[in-house]
């Protein structure tokens, strides 16, 4: 828990902290040396504490200003999907009947296409549409990070959907429920007042455990070349530049990779934990 | 005498709960000769199940055995093994448990879990097994035993799994039977029959039961000795016939006081036993009951009494029981009055006609495939009544469509077919349609206390709404908590109560809430599903007389719906049983308790089980099990069973609505005459 907080500090405030831009290629000269090349491919060192690339970049600085996308992009993007998938869950579960078939057929359809595949699909098309467009709002986010938020809403939307339907579906004929049926409540209270609170616990651990897999996502898709764009450094694309080099700077490759699986091993340590505790509450 | 077969002395078992132990069963002695059905009653909590389950040495993981011996044919069991263990259970003691179907392996057909119980026992071949399990099999009864034993659990009805769990806990000949609610879960008239046949088989293996049960009705019938267990302590301990006839613990006493057979008559109270039981973290000291005991003295809170024997073969734990026993003392929380007469009025409140319901299970998939449609005809044609102030009571059994019913009539089940009248003004049958009048008028108290009340509410929160929703005149916020306040008071709860959540309620509280959420909006009729049925006795008596208090209090008018015939003939002004969808029978109170009445309202009354020993008329008995309303026979639906069966007319044409006096009436072949003749000779031996 304490360490995904960490984490997400780090990637709000982690530019202001990093010793250098992510994409300045440090010469010696900077760092107080009479050397005017750049700094390539140093060993971690007192300087450089993680070490720099083969293009003399501070892996430490490239570390932090990419947590911002390594974390944040699958962040939001699971919220999104959260969101989406509660409220499409709490209606089919509570609703039942055709809009139910209707929607859950959809939604398995979505879940038989194997994910990375759906993402491959999606980014490649998306993005070619998205540039075409012009718009300054693709502009300022970034066409390959509208494309890759979707993918994953699109992506998790049916499985949070089917958490919080069946959830519901427990609750949805208890005594409770139905008397609030007997009030004339309307369909919305009914979900988000009498249903909703019930259902909370079963989504705040997929909520978290979503976001480690969309982590993993990302940072997938990232080092496949197709997630985030260079310059930018998102750690799956560092892995990816480090690779063709790394019996000969492997520092190069260790910290991205060791972020990533301390970050996904710390979120779903999270999710364990939440469920640990709902379930100490529900028994009390 | 002779030996006992099963002997326990000065029993304690302990539970962790958390990091303490905590005394669940204390210094519990009791003893089980052969030939000997002995009853364990208490209400929910009291460690009956763990002290029947403890007669065997099974114990969960959590518990422990701190002190005392069981003593079963002269061997200790407390320090035996797991192993040493498992040569006796299931050959020498046997365990018939709640749920049949739970315990039945649903992969593996009777046949093969019967030969596997015989041959790791008895060590029997493959034939002389498979000829043990038809001979157990025939001997629960069951007509065709080759059959049953190639089907698989689920395949069987809930009455036959758990004949075939008795046979198979005979099947290796044990001594002790061990039986914890078995017949908990079944029908009335299934438990009938199971009863009968518990009680010929132990005198015809030569056996010794041990039953757990909370039902002191089916207690009396079956049990030879009682014994009745208070917050993990014997309260007290006698012959059944000495115990329900002259109960010498105040607490036995008011538990037999509590039951609605035992009131004087429709319009007194049934005496309660305040408070709630103990739960295991705060159990007295002293006695374990004094506190709700009605006639405790200042020594019952500070010194455990001790379980004296008392003449012949009883014993009791009281510091008064000489008092009680010579008639001094009467411990009974005795009835305080009458209720106010609650005369009916002419006018319905209620005035169905005709509903249906029919249930598919039809999906999209399906209606593209084109498949059939399967229905299931849960309520046919039923026209039901209620006058204004009085109570119709619906009795049936499962499947009989009662609870559809009740849902169709509040929509939240929409009926096919008829239509409601309420206060003389038609409503819609479908729950979006009806106006906000409508809505508050016809109110339901639900089955399961438990989940009637939002756990994320308090109850305040939850009573608030409802006068929020429906209160005609649109309170203030203050005015609606001075209403909840004094509907909690209206129902015998302090204002406390208001911003409690449900966790932190008893199952009887949470059902006073619920009642207070019926009533709240100042209704014209209640609809009450089964509202008892989850809860203890005692707990039970509180709520109806409540009930009944609220409608003399509040003019409402009530349909109650019960499978407990008890309970419905002490609530009711008028009665309709229900069967497979049909009403049957209905009629005033005494009309559908005498005859001419209903072959099925017969078989029903008989199968009740009284808390009198001394009853005998065992007479009728239904075979089989309610067939599923999937397959509704033909005919008349109860032909199936009828012990009254005429022949093919039955089969091949619905029965005429008879009717007899003052509305009265009975769907039956037979003529009215013919009814009162056969019911007042005994049935001929089948």
């Amino acid at each position: 828990m304490l360490i995904v907080f960490v984490f997400i500090g780090v990637a709000i405030v982690g530019p202001q902290l990093a010793p250098y831009p992510f994409d300045q290629i440090i010469r010696g000269t900077d760092v107080g040396l009479e050397d005017r090349r750049a700094q390539t491919s140093h060993p971690p060192s007192e300087t450089f504490l993680m070490g720099t690339d083969q293009r003399g970049r501070d892996i430490y600085s490239r570390m932090l200003w990419g947590a911002r996308e390594t974390i944040g992009l699958p962040l939001i993007a699971t919220l999104l999907a959260v969101t989406a998938g509660t409220f499409i869950g709490l209606l089919t579960g509570y609703l039942g009947g055709w809009v139910d078939e209707v929607i859950s057929r959809i939604l398995d359809s979505l879940l038989s296409i194997p994910a990375l595949v759906l993402a491959l699909v999606m980014i490649s098309t998306i993005v070619p549409v998205l540039s075409s467009l012009q718009s300054p709002l693709v502009a300022s986010l970034g066409a390959n990070n509208i494309s890759l938020t979707s993918v994953i809403v699109l992506l998790y939307v049916p499985i949070v959907t089917r958490v919080i339907r069946s959830a519901t579906l427990n609750v949805r004929s208890s005594g409770y429920i139905e008397a609030a049926r007997l009030h004339g409540e309307s369909t919305l209270h009914i979900m988000f007042r009498e249903i909703f609170p019930s259902v909370l616990p079963a989504l705040v651990v997929e909520a978290s455990l979503r976001l480690s897999y969309a982590i993993f996502l990302v940072a997938s898709l990232g080092f496949l070349g197709l997630g985030v764009q260079p310059p930018s450094p998102e750690w799956g694309r560092m892995v990816l530049d480090a690779r063709p080099h790394m019996t000969s700077e492997p520092w190069e490759m260790w910290f991205p990779v060791l972020g990533i699986a301390i970050l996904i091993i710390s979120v779903n340590l999270m999710s364990d934990g939440l469920r640990r505790v709902f379930r100490h509450e529900q028994e009390r | 005498m002779t030996e006992p077969v099963i002997k326990t002395d000065h029993l304690s078992i302990e539970y962790r709960i958390g990091k303490h132990w905590r005394n669940a069963i204390r210094d519990v002695s009791l003893q089980i000769n052969a030939l000997q059905i002995h009853g364990l009653v208490g209400e929910s909590g009291s460690g009956k199940s763990t002290l029947g389950l403890a007669m065997m040495r099974y114990l969960s993981s959590n518990a422990r055995i701190t002190e005392g011996e069981i003593m079963f044919g002269g061997q200790d069991l407390v320090p035996l093994t797991e192993t040493e263990l498992s040569e006796i259970w299931g050959s020498q003691i046997s365990l018939v448990p709640q749920n049949a179907l739970a315990s039945l392996n649903p992969s593996l057909t009777i046949a093969q879990q019967m030969i596997e119980t015989t041959q790791l026992h008895l060590k029997l071949s493959n034939r002389e097994s498979m000829q043990r399990a038809v001979e157990a099999l025939t001997s629960v009864r069951i007509a065709d035993p080759e059959r049953v034993l190639r089907r698989y659990p689920h395949q069987l009805s809930g009455g036959m799994q758990q004949r075939v769990m008795i046979a198979l806990a005979l099947s290796t000949r044990p001594r002790l039977l061990v039986l914890d609610e078995p017949t908990t879960a079944l029908d009335v008239t299934t438990q009938a029959v199971i009863l009968d046949l518990v009680r010929d088989l132990i005198k015809e293996e030569q056996a010794a039961a041990l039953y757990v049960s909370h039902d002191l009705g089916t207690v009396a019938q079956l049990c030879d000795y009682v014994t009745v267990l208070y917050a993990g302590e014997v309260m007290e301990s006698a012959p059944v016939r000495d115990l329900f006839k002259e109960p010498l613990h105040p607490y036995t006493s008011g538990l037999l006081a509590s039951l609605p057979s035992a009131a004087a008559g429709n319009e007194s109270r049934l005496s309660t036993i305040d408070g709630v039981a103990p739960s295991l973290t705060e159990r007295p000291h002293a006695c374990v009951f004094a506190n709700r005991c009605p006639v405790a003295v200042d020594r019952c809170y500070t010194e455990k009494p001790p379980l004296e024997n008392v003449g012949g073969q009883g014993t009791v734990r009281c510091w008064r029981w000489q008092e009680i026993a010579s008639g001094e003392l009467i411990a009974e929380n005795s009835p305080t009055g009458v209720f106010e007469e609650a005369s009916p009025k002419a006018e319905y409140v209620l005035d169905s006609n005709n509903l249906d319901k029919q249930f598919g299970e039809y999906n999209v998939l399906d209606r593209l495939m084109g498949k059939q449609p399967q229905f299931v005809h849960a309520v046919d044609d039923v026209s039901l009544k209620v006058r204004e102030r009085s109570t119709l009571g619906l009795v049936g059994e499962s499947g009989s469509g009662k609870t559809t019913l009740a849902r169709v009539i509040v929509a939240l089940n929409t009926a096919d077919d008829g239509d409601i009248e309420l206060l003389g003004l038609k409503i819609s049958l479908k729950l979006r349609e009806r106006q906000r009048d409508e809505l508050r008028n016809l109110r339901m108290i639900f089955q399961n206390p438990h989940d009637a009340l939002n756990p994320f509410r308090t109850v305040g929160q939850t009573l608030s709404r409802t006068f929020r929703v429906l209160s005609a005149d649109s309170p203030s916020r203050d005015e609606i908590k001075a209403r909840v306040v004094r509907l909690l008071e209206s129902i015998g709860l302090t204002a406390e109560y208001y911003s409690r959540y449900p966790a932190r309620l008893s199952g009887g509280e949470k059902q006073r809430v619920a009642i207070a959420r019926a009533f709240a909006a100042d209704p014209a009729l209640i609809i009450a599903d089964e509202p008892t049925s989850s809860l203890d006795v005692s707990v039970q008596a509180v709520i109806l007389n409540l009930l009944k208090d609220l409608r003399a209090r509040e003019g409402a008018s009530y349909l109650v719906i019960s499978h407990d015939l008890e309970v419905i003939r002490y609530l009711s002004d008028w009665i309709a049983v229900m069967y497979l969808g049909q009403i049957v029978e209905q009629g005033s109170n005494e009309q559908v308790s005498q005859p001419p009445m209903h072959p099925y309202t017969e078989a029903l009354l008989s199968a009740m089980p009284s808390p009198d020993p001394t009853r005998t008329d065992t007479s009728i008995r239904l075979d089989g099990d309610v067939p599923s309303p999937r397959n509704k026979p033909t005919g008349c639906p109860f032909h199936t069973r009828c012990p009254r069966f005429i022949g093919s007319i039955c089969v091949e044409e619905e029965p005429p609505v008879r009717a007899a006096k003052d509305e009265h009436t009975i769907r039956c072949h037979h003529t009215l005459e013919d009814l009162v003749e056969m019911q007042s000779t005994p049935v001929p031996e089948l």
